[in-house]
């Protein structure tokens, strides 16, 4: 018999001596201290300490939890370990071993000592999160949180690490080597494997996704048991291998063979959960796979449109029972003999019925196929009714993102948080289209047509009886009757959002729109925010509204009701490059997370905190009334009239206009605002469907979002744009490559870059203005329905005789981009009748194999909007003179060459001196020209950093471990200039670009590090004749600017500071050091940099032979840095 | 109450046979192991303990085998190692508390007051509450006897219990074990140091080299020395000849030059008194004479 005494006296005598251990004390009060900053810093009094951190409850203690539990894995490493070794050295220990007490009494009371000691600490550690979660009166207690959180991460790390620990020391028999082997291996846990093999190696369960929602608790309850459970079996499994082995004669042989069985069981145990646990996923894995390639076989099928569809679904639990009453009509010109239906393939059928006839139906997994007897002729229709149930499966969602940006975890500080595509509970139920939850026509994404999914208006209808007292939350029209919920959409959707759960709702209407906020009862935390202004929200919102209408978008809200529904915090949209909706918004619908967790924007109160505390520091008095109207501006535009994720005015900007990412959150990049409402106004309302250019549609979209902007950097630092990475892409690959290869940002700059240069040709073809009339007419007049390309092209055709599909060539241009070459603009001043004219006059030449076009944007007087714009069209090989007249003062020129083989792609000229002449011809022109265009005068010879006279060596002072991880780096071959930090010049030459640099097609120069002089690069040219030569040297001064203080007021150059001083150049004290050499000899110049012009500097006038002649420059310099561009001898 | 050790053998893993063939019968009282370092005492000890499975042979203690019946076994010993210096950051008291747990006294009265009386007879109660890695040398063995005894068990196993310890401290704790060897106990008492088995034990196993060469009382291993013992002054010149023939047992210098004590046959010639031989003379006798192991 095991006695319990035995295992409670040795527990204790172990926990005391644990205790009483300096080792301990230290490591405890240590942790508890930097838990108790954690928490200061997270869930303090501090005014500046975001909400998000706070706005989950739970993570108060699942954030204590999870920091303690790494602590203690590592220190109960040591201390297992300790404790064989102590054994081992320590003879009190025969003294114990002589006792009669069995193995297993023994190591168990250990273990136990042990164990209690830390969940001790843990008692007191949650004991701090609950005191700090009891004074912050905005965070709820979640009481169960405080027992679920260490009994799920900290037990089983623990019961785990101890008995591996043990077992290793009783193999190894070397507490030095042992301790390595397992910090290697918690290293490799929190740092390499991560959430590899979906976190089943992850035994602190530091990467698993445990946030707790308030709506449905965990997202995936009986995955964390599976995954803890097995590591606590695991562990028990290896106390039991521990004392099976351990170095004392049992008590009596029994025992042993019973410890083996255990040590065997519970480890088979654990491993078999733990291989439960995995192989969930790789058979979600799988399914998704076999989800793919049933898309990809039934992709080019004939579909047939739903033109109605009466949805009535009754919940139960977690079970819907629904049946959809679908009216579908051919619109091809063949009879189809197999309807393509789509269905969420954790449904079952239950029957298909039309005209009280059974219809025969195959199922494979989510593809429906339904046979009707006598096919469906064209132009006719079909009515019949699915009666399908069951609960749905999230897998099918999401086919078209890559498993490692699934897996990607997402976090709210260290809280990881999971990514569910929609929620299926029996509290709260979440789905959209994007879970097939209604039959659609078709496949949904597939490796053919590239979309997620078609367009395909629908007339729906919607009713709905849900569990009780549940809320239920649709588009349309709502009408309640014996509990059952009854939506008419207004309009044809193309997609239909279904939400049931408990909401309370706060309803406002005006201007006929009726806007609704539907959250968890007890989960308003803003109102508080905005008592001053409940009674002029109204004409805010409309202001708003307006605003965002008509001068940004110039379209109308098209729906009579917007819901911001609360969502839990597991819900997760993906962002896809190839559309412009992600789910979070739905018609009529805004999907905005659990208590605004991980969004700035929703932060009133850390906003209210810096925007009074800077309106104290600038004096500034404003009313309550006043900074509430600002906060909810802030809110509205940050939060769902910005198309990018910046938000207006962040909490730590000192500029209204400066602002911070809308996403306070790790493991989301999304390219564009989730939230955004632009969807509402174009994506839900209409679309252009084509199979040949599925891309299309997302041109659209993003042109009527906001135009196609070019980018333009302020220094050399920022790397590569995604457009210019775009371009090279487009160079070297196909568009379904990039797609396929490439990372979402980049596919997104390609949708954009192809997207403006399409739409910009076309303008520059049938006129600026004219072009956006057709359009938004165009649009408004197919409202809420499909556009085919082909109708479209015709109807674009029939408007200006313009047919537009040659211009979406450039979609299939693999390998043949334009590039341009650019002569400096020459800037005149002059007068006409009425008044001052400005000119200015450049040339432009295509150096591509084809047809290209240059957007020329100049800034003028009178604002940052005021821009006056040009587009050129260039074949190949022609150059053209242009002279462009203006009539307000520019002040920059911003040439963006679209797609093509530029780099930078788009750049910018100051205009700030102009030549000021007299009876100038000030007619604007664009003429072709015979000339060459070429930057190089006659008795110049120019070596720039591209060129073949151009050398460089870099001496390595990095340690071989540097050099080693340097090498393990993936280099990609596509990403040829680097992004450079300021405070980070690399040691090596490394090749920048930027608009102020030399070069025709590709102005770069190469930068590195000050140092000893080892690193040279060296321009080389061989020169017709022996004689006197000026030698210039190209400083780009504009590229070297660094920002001034914050405060002081500098010279505004016309770049644009957003914030602080303007900018200035940052090398004036720097001194280059060249070597100026021939075969007459060698001399060395020193160059200051303090008084140079922009471009081209005279280092002085050298004797040179005809023959090679060289310059060199080193790094060993006084300032911090070295650039190298360009250098040119010109023959005296 | 009885040990009864018959064809005893250890082989360790290398090869190396520790113990061979042994046979002894140990009853109540103090018996005492005395041999050359390596002669296999501790081995034979770590058997008795049960720390150790002996190759082969059997060992009953009272009738109960030592391998088979463990517990039965451990319930009835009280062990004090021979490297007893290290302890855990516990109390005195605790320690003891701690031993009398796991020998299974449950009642938290009975172990208080076992406890108590321990530290009073072992003379530790002032220093009940140090921490026992504080206390001096003496006092942990001290401490060590206490918790070997803190069950009352029936066999105590004490392995060379007074290495280390200071003249006065040695006698203290022969003293106390001599106490316990009233009681119907047996004590072993595993030394190299001859003094400790002469002042206290009745009965005596000589070990060498992993086999039993004597075992029979302490008074018949001096008697056997008589008339090989003697006492001698000599000059430098007769020391070290002497030095080269027999085991020199002390050595004092005088004038011009030894007064030495040596075991052996009187050599002829030589001017010596016979002296009566302690336990210490009759080790090197035996040592000496029957097994010609003496290093000179």
């Amino acid at each position: 018999m095991i006695s319990l005494q035995n295992i409670a006296s040795v527990s204790k005598y172990e926990r005391k001596t644990l205790y009483r251990s300096w080792f301990f004390r230290i490591f405890s009060i240590i942790a508890l201290l930097f838990l108790f900053g954690i928490n200061m810093g997270n869930f303090g009094f501090h005014g500046g300490i975001k909400w998000t951190n706070r706005a989950i409850a739970a993570n108060l203690p699942y954030i204590n939890v999870l920091f303690i539990n790494v602590a203690q894995a590592i220190i109960a490493v040591f201390l297992a370990s300790d404790f064989l070794k102590r054994d081992k050295k320590l003879d009190t220990t025969e003294v114990i071993y002589t006792r009669p007490i069995t193995n297993g009494e023994y190591v168990i009371g250990k273990t136990m000592g042990i164990l209690v000691l830390f969940i001790g600490l843990v008692i007191l550690t949650l004991t701090m999160a609950l005191v700090f979660n009891i004074i912050r009166p905005d965070v709820p207690v979640i009481w169960q949180a405080y027992l679920y959180y260490p009994l799920l991460i900290n037990l089983p790390t623990l019961v785990f690490i101890l008995g591996l620990s043990f077992l290793l020391m009783i193999i190894i028999r070397n507490q030095a080597v042992t301790f390595i082997i397992l910090l290697g291996y918690i290293g490799l846990t929190l740092f390499y494997f991560k959430d590899k093999l979906h976190g089943t190696l992850d035994y602190m369960a530091f990467n698993l996704p445990m946030v707790y929602s308030d709506f449905i608790g965990f997202g995936e309850p009986y995955r964390i048991i599976l995954h803890r459970l097995a590591y606590f079996f695991m562990g028990l499994g290896f106390i039991f291998a521990t004392i099976r082995y351990l170095n004392r004669l049992p008590q009596t042989g029994r025992w042993n063979s019973l410890n083996f069985m255990a040590f065997v069981g519970f480890v088979v145990l654990g491993g078999f959960l733990g291989f439960q646990y995995f192989t969930m996923y790789q058979h979600e894995d799988k399914n998704r796979i076999e989800y793919l390639e049933l898309n990809n076989q039934f992709a080019t099928a004939p579909l047939a449109d739903i033109v109605s569809n009466k949805i009535h679904v009754l919940q139960d639990g977690k079970n819907l029972q629904i049946s959809s009453e679908i009216s579908l009509r051919n619109r091809n010109r063949d009879q189809i003999d197999t309807l393509i239906l789509s269905l969420n393939p954790g449904f079952q059928i239950d029957s298909i019925i039309s005209n009280e006839q059974s219809i025969r139906f195959i199922r494979t997994q989510q593809i429906l196929q339904i046979i009707p007897e006598t096919g469906t002729a064209p132009r006719r229709w079909l009515e019949f009714t699915i009666y399908y149930s069951g609960v749905p499966v999230e897998t099918i969602a999401y086919l078209d993102i890559p498993d490692e940006k699934l897996q990607e975890l997402k976090r709210i500080q260290v809280a990881t948080l999971d990514k569910k595509p929609g929620i299926i509970s029996a509290d709260y139920m979440l789905l959209t289209s994007e879970l097939l939850w209604y039959p659609v026509s078709g496949v949904g994404f597939n490796n053919k047509t590239f979309l997620p999914r078609d367009l395909d208006f629908t007339r729906f209808e919607l009713s709905v009886k849900p569990n009780n007292d549940l809320t239920v939350i649709a588009p349309g029209e709502l009408e309640i009757s014996d509990g059952e919920y009854h939506f008419t959409p207004d309009k044809d959707l193309s997609t239909l959002p279904l939400v049931i759960g408990q909401f309370e709702k706060i309803s406002k209407t005006f201007d006929d729109v009726e806007y609704n906020i539907f959250i968890m009862p007890g989960h308003d935390f803003f109102s508080e925010y905005f008592t001053n202004i409940s009674d002029t929200i109204g004409a805010l919102i409309l202001e708003e509204k307006n605003d965002y209408e008509i001068d940004v978008l110039d379209l109308y809200y098209p729906f009579k009701r917007i819901n911001l529904v609360e969502v839990p915090i597991q819900f997760h949209a993906y962002d896809r490059p190839q559309i412009q909706t992600i789910e979070t918004v739905q018609p009529e619908m805004i999907l905005l997370p659990e208590k605004g967790a991980g969004l700035n924007p929703l932060d009133f109160a850390r906003y209210n905190y810096y925007e009074e505390r800077r309106n104290r520091r600038e004096n500034e008095i404003r009313t309550p009334v006043e900074m509430e109207v600002r906060l909810f501006s802030r809110f509205i535009e940050s939060l769902f009239l910005r198309h990018s994720t910046m938000a207006r005015g962040g909490g730590r900007s000192n500029q209204p206009g400066g602002g911070e990412n809308i996403f306070n959150l790790q493991g989301v990049d999304y390219s564009k605002n989730p939230y955004a409402v632009f969807p509402l106004y174009y994506s839900y309302m209409t679309g252009i469907s084509s199979s040949e250019y599925p891309l299309f549609n997302s041109m659209m979209e993003i042109y009527l979002k906001e135009g196609f902007a070019a980018t333009m950097r302020q220094t050399f630092m920022g790397g590569m744009t995604d457009n210019e990475k775009a371009n090279l892409a487009l160079k070297e690959n196909s568009i379904t490559e990039i797609f396929e290869e490439w990372d979402n940002t980049i596919s997104a700059a390609l949708v954009s870059q192809t997207g403006s240069f399409i739409f910009l040709a076309l303008k520059n073809r049938v006129g600026l203005s004219e072009f956006d009339n057709f359009l938004y007419f165009y649009l408004e007049d197919n409202a809420f329905r499909e556009i085919t390309f082909d109708q479209f092209s015709r109807d674009f055709y029939r408007e200006f005789q313009v047919d537009i599909e040659p211009y979406f060539e450039i979609l299939n241009t693999k390998g043949k981009i334009p590039s341009f070459t650019m002569s400096t603009p020459d800037y005149f001043q002059t007068r006409d009748e009425i008044g001052e004219v400005y000119i200015v006059r450049f040339s432009l030449r295509n150096t591509g194999e084809v047809k290209g076009l240059v957007d020329v944007s100049l800034r003028v007087a009178g604002g940052f909007d005021s821009q006056e714009q040009r587009l050129y069209e260039l074949d190949p090989g022609i150059t053209k003179d242009i002279q462009i007249t203006l009539f307000d003062q520019p002040r920059m020129m911003t040439v963006n060459t679209l797609i093509s083989g530029n780099i930078p792609s788009s750049y910018g000229h100051f205009l700030r001196l102009a030549k000021k002449e007299r009876n100038m011809n000030i007619e604007e022109y664009e003429r072709i020209s015979e000339d060459e265009l070429s930057l190089e005068y006659k008795g110049e010879y120019v070596v720039d950093n591209e060129d073949s006279g151009f050398n460089y060596f870099s001496v390595s002072n990095e340690s071989k471990l540097k050099q080693y991880i340097d090498s393990r780096k993936e280099i990609s071959n596509e990403i040829h200039y680097a992004e450079v930090r300021s405070d980070r010049t690399p040691h090596k030459w490394t090749p920048v670009a930027h608009s102020a640099f030399y070069g025709e097609t590709v102005r770069s120069a190469l930068v590195t590090r000050a140092g000893d002089g080892g690193n040279i690069a060296s321009w080389t040219t061989v020169l017709p004749a022996s004689g006197f030569y000026d030698v210039y040297v190209y400083i780009p001064m504009s590229a070297m600017m660094s920002r001034g203080s914050r405060g002081s007021r500098g010279r505004d150059s016309g770049g644009g500071s957003s914030r602080g001083g303007g900018p200035k150049f940052a090398d004036s004290k720097t001194r280059y050091n060249y070597v100026i050499s021939s075969n007459e000899g060698i001399e060395e110049v020193e160059f200051p940099l303090g008084n140079i012009e922009e471009g081209w500097n005279r280092l002085g006038a050298f004797h040179f032979p005809g023959d090679t002649a060289r310059i060199e420059l080193s790094n060993r310099t006084n300032g911090n840095r070295v650039v190298a561009d360009a250098v040119k001898w010109v023959r005296r | 109450m009885e040990i009864k050790i018959t064809k005893l053998n250890k082989i360790y893993p290398g090869g190396h046979k520790a113990l061979s063939d042994i046979d002894i019968t140990i009853r109540e009282g103090m018996f005492g192991l005395l041999g050359p370092n390596g002669a296999g005492k501790s081995t034979l000890m770590r058997i008795l303990v049960t720390l150790m499975k002996p190759t082969s042979g059997e060992v009953l203690i009272n009738g109960k085998d030592i391998n088979g019946q463990r517990e039965q076994v451990r319930k009835m010993l009280g062990y004090l190692p021979q490297d007893f210096r290290f302890f855990a950051a516990l109390r005195s008291w605790e320690f003891l508390d701690y031993a009398a747990r796991l020998a299974g006294m449950n009642s938290k009265k009975e172990r208080r007051d076992r406890v108590e009386k321990m530290l009073q007879d072992v003379g530790l109660h002032q220093v009940r509450n140090r921490m026992a890695n504080k206390l001096s040398g003496g006092m942990k063995r001290r401490l060590g006897i206490a918790q070997a005894l803190i069950s009352s068990p029936s066999i105590i196993i004490v392995d060379e219990p007074t290495t280390g310890l200071d003249p006065e401290e040695r006698i203290r704790f022969r003293n106390l074990l001599s106490d316990l060897s009233q009681s119907d106990t047996i004590i072993i008492l595993s030394t190299h140091i001859v003094g400790d088995i002469s002042s206290t034990c009745n009965q005596m196993a000589l070990l060498n080299e992993g086999e039993l060469v004597y075992d029979d009382s302490p008074d018949k291993l001096v008697e056997s020395a008589k008339g090989y013992v003697w006492h001698a002054n000599v000059s430098v010149e007769q020391y070290n000849d002497l030095k080269e023939n027999f085991p020199i047992i002390s050595t004092i210098p005088s004038g011009t030059g030894w007064e030495i004590q040596f075991v052996g046959e009187k050599p002829a010639g030589l001017e010596a008194t016979e002296i009566h031989p302690n336990l210490e003379h009759a080790y090197v006798h035996f040592m000496e004479n029957k097994l010609q192991h003496w290093n000179l």
